[in-house]
């Protein structure tokens, strides 16, 4: 027992001393990297002019040839600050070139680095700089087999904006699906040419594929898609109609009411509700008979927006007024009343 | 004959502890390497960039906040503004006042303008009644709810029922966030299109930081012993357990001071139910939802994002508080108990529920039975007096080495507190630990199960300074 609790000491000991001599280890690596931090911070005080002057001008008299790790840590942090804050394709232009030249080592090795965090770092930095003279590279390290998912995201992103023809494969033959928010994000950040490259393949899309490509239509206002979007309105899918009269909504197209009766019908409530919202954008007085209807619907939402939309249409307030006055239906009452306060009008029995 | 058999119950008891203590050792150490690889993984990554994409566009999905009030006077000032001022593309923030006695309603129309206003609440779950709906003359998208008192939970579930979003997150009225919170414990539920129902941030102590206007300025510690300590504990607690048992997808508490849940799933559960420990019953209900629709939902918990909070800096409403949370563990547990070593409900029934049932509720009891032992042990004297010391090292491993581990595992991968002497500091006060702040909170968690037994109900008034300036 004796012999067994002694090794349990000198466990118990060693343990301590490891953990002090990792604290010692930790506490000068704080004070170097603040030390470290406070010097980058110096240099890009200093240097920050200069900087900006070339990129903007390229004076090369103002050229900053960053020496150091210190100085290769405040350029960069400067020309990220930079690429966000500044418009203009001649200085963004002259960023990715002074970028590539000063960078392009740098993050050649740190893109093949054993921590994830610093080659997504790198990624990140590719992107924000434009850098093209990696990109052969960024194809190898996504085919690769144990890349993570965010690395090959972010592959992706990079590829898209720099018009590699990879990325059309990449993103319809996945490995395994994109997440929606990332198939929006891929869309949006891509050219007409890229854009009417999906257009045109759309029924060899998955649909996991298709009801990304509608949202981005409504999201960012491609209007000239709009006969494509009432061809789907039409569509089996439940899915891809909901979709397409959403994206006309947030297009504000006013479509003919004959056109939406038959949504209003639907037996699923997130068809019905958009099309009351459409109702409302054709601002056609004939609409206001059928939004009573949507007032007494079995689902809240609606309801409410069969109001909202009542609003919008000319005397489409008088007419609330009345169904508040007139229903017995204590759904419809409630919200015509929330409805028309919040049109300015306070309705008292 | 009675001197052999006390002896012999007095080694059970020493095994008994000894075992356990080996037992729960290993536990912890297997979590804590999980953390730290996981951990350093992230170490030093951009902080802005992941998130740029979710903060740029308009289809990010929007967020209800809801901001259970009572009796927050003091705080909730600076909690709202600081709501207001988050980076996030589309959120609504709600306020409930759940019958506060003292101004908080008050304070809040002066504040921030608020109307009444005639609102329609689609009731999804049921809730005391609710006296007025405020909206916010300034800001179009803060709303108020006046309701009867009805707890913490009711309060929830008000906000449940007025919200607008598909997703909401409960926040304590005396918290305080970081101003890219959301976006980073939203990105996991966009990124697996909602195959995440539920996520969780990491929550820090506010004591000792600088906070205006409801934004953290400055990241500090607090001169108080009794504060350190629980700022080592919160570390301790989120960076060693949760990581470890959120990568298997067995997370059983997402905190009631900050987590995101997906409403469709929380109103299939029912809501959140009248318990003290409303925020962990919940949780397990949604992972018996999952189980039941056999789906592979996940529950997650993000080290990162970070909400500061308020800690008691008295003895006595700290031991209220361990004494209340002990009592709402053993209230879900119970309510969830044919859980237990239950092979329907998967890693959940075989993993989770057995530690949190034999680490977390009966933990204190069996390092009070070490207390208990290495006291009689060295008034007995004996072969057991060295027993005893080998007994005290492994609770001083398991009180002070793991805090220590967890204090510099914070400083290896998280880096949040800017100065070396904060870090020293912590280290050394966490050394303290097993001397005298493990003794006291086990004495409370203890005192907590006691409580359960006698049935004592409620929640025992909380005092709050406020921690905004």
């Amino acid at each position: 027992m004796a012999m067994s609790i002694q090794v349990v000491y000198i466990l118990f000991g060693g343990l301590l001393l490891l953990l002090v001599c990792f604290l010692s280890y930790l506490l000068i690596q704080k004070a170097r990297l603040n030390a470290f931090r406070a010097k980058v911070e110096s240099y890009k005080d200093s240097m920050k002019e200069s900087l900006f002057i070339y990129l903007y001008r390229k004076d090369e008299e103002h050229r900053v040839e960053p020496k150091n790790r210190i100085e290769l840590a405040g350029v960069e942090e400067l020309l990220s600050g930079f690429s966000a804050a500044v418009q203009g394709d001649e200085i963004l232009n002259n960023i990715t070139l002074y970028a590539e030249k000063v960078f392009t080592p740098k993050y050649k090795k740190e893109l093949h680095h054993s921590r994830w965090s610093v080659r997504m770092n790198a990624l990140y930095a590719i992107e924000d700089f434009g850098l093209t003279t990696l990109t052969d590279q960024l194809v190898q390290i996504y085919e690769k087999k144990n890349s993570t998912a965010a690395e090959k995201n972010q592959i992706l992103k990079i590829l898209v904006k720099l018009n590699r023809p990879e990325f059309v494969m990449y993103m319809t033959n996945a490995s395994r699906p994109l997440s929606e928010f990332m198939y929006r994000s891929l869309f949006g950040t891509m050219n007409s040419e890229q854009f009417q490259q999906f257009i045109n393949k759309f029924e060899d899309l998955q649909e996991e594929i298709q009801l990304p490509l509608i949202d981005m239509i409504g999201i960012n206002h491609k209007l000239k898609y709009i006969d494509f979007l009432k061809m789907h309105m039409k569509s089996s899918s439940e899915e891809l109609r909901i979709r397409s009269l959403k994206s006309l909504n947030a297009l504000s197209f006013p479509l003919r009411i004959e056109e939406l009766t038959n949504h209003l019908q639907s037996g699923i409530w997130q068809e019905r509700m958009m099309a009351t919202k459409l109702i409302g954008k054709t601002r056609d007085e004939k609409g206001l008979s059928l939004l009573e209807q949507s007032l007494k619907d079995s689902h809240f939402l609606v309801r409410s927006n069969a109001a909202q939309s009542m609003m919008k249409i000319p005397t489409g307030k008088e007419y609330l007024v009345q169904v508040y006055k007139t229903t017995d239906d204590k759904f419809s009452k409630d919200m015509a009343a929330e409805w028309l306060e919040k049109g300015g009008i306070t309705v008292v029995e | 004959m009675w001197n052999s058999v006390w002896h012999l119950l007095l080694s059970i008891c020493g095994w008994a502890v000894f075992a356990y203590m080996i037992f729960v050792l290993c536990f912890y150490f297997t979590m804590f390497i999980i953390s730290a690889f996981q951990l350093r993984k992230q170490y030093q990554l951009n902080d802005e960039e992941p998130y740029e994409d979710l903060l740029a566009v308009s289809y990010t999905t929007p967020l209800s906040i809801l901001v259970p009030a009572y009796n927050e006077s003091v705080g909730i000032i600076g909690s709202v503004r600081s709501l207001l001022g988050i980076e996030y593309p589309e959120y609504e923030v709600i306020v409930v006042n759940d019958g506060s006695s003292d101004d908080t309603l008050e304070k809040l129309i002066e504040e921030f303008s608020l109307v009444k206003m005639n609102r329609v609440v689609r009731k999804q779950v049921e809730t005391k009644e609710v006296k007025a709906v405020y909206r916010s003359k300034l800001y179009d998208y803060l709303y108020v709810v006046d309701k009867q008192n009805g707890g913490k939970s009711d309060a929830l579930n008000a906000g449940i029922n007025l919200s607008n979003y598909p997703y909401f997150c409960s926040i304590d009225g005396d918290s305080v966030l970081e101003r890219d919170a959301f976006l980073k414990v939203m990105k996991p539920i966009i990124d697996s299109d909602g195959e995440v129902i539920a996520s969780g941030g990491s929550i820090r102590i506010a004591n000792g930081c600088k906070i205006e206007n409801g934004a953290v300025v400055s990241i500090g510690l607090d001169t108080q012993p009794l504060v350190v300590m629980q700022i080592i504990e919160y570390l301790r607690a989120f960076l060693m357990g949760r990581i470890g048992l959120s990568r298997h997808n067995l997370l059983l508490i997402v905190s009631g001071a900050f987590g995101v849940f997906s409403k469709r799933w929380v109103i299939e559960a029912g809501g959140y139910s009248h318990t003290v420990g409303e925020d962990m019953e919940l949780v397990v209900r949604l992972h018996r939802l999952i189980k039941q629709k056999k789906t592979s939902n996940q529950i997650v918990y993000i080290p990162d994002p970070v909400c500061w909070t308020e800690a008691p800096d008295e003895i006595k409403y700290l031991r209220r508080q361990r004494n209340r949370w002990h009592r709402g563990l053993f209230d879900s547990l119970w309510k969830h108990k044919e859980m237990l070593f239950n092979p329907k409900y998967g890693s959940i029934g075989m993993i989770s529920m057995p530690y949190f049932v034999f680490i977390e509720l009966i933990g204190p009891v069996m390092e009070m039975l070490g207390y208990l032992f290495i006291v009689i042990s060295l008034v007995v004297g004996g072969i057991y007096v060295e027993f005893a010391y080998l007994l005290f090292l492994l609770m001083v491993v398991y009180g002070s080495l793991y805090s220590m581990a967890a204090v510099l595992l914070e400083e290896w991968s998280l880096r949040k507190y800017p100065k070396v002497s904060d870090i020293a500091k912590l280290f050394f006060f966490s050394l303290t630990e097993s001397f005298w702040y493990r003794p006291l909170t086990v004495i409370w968690r203890c005192h907590g199960l006691l409580d359960v037994i006698r049935n004592k109900k409620g929640w025992g008034d909380m005092q709050r300074k406020g921690v905004s300036q």
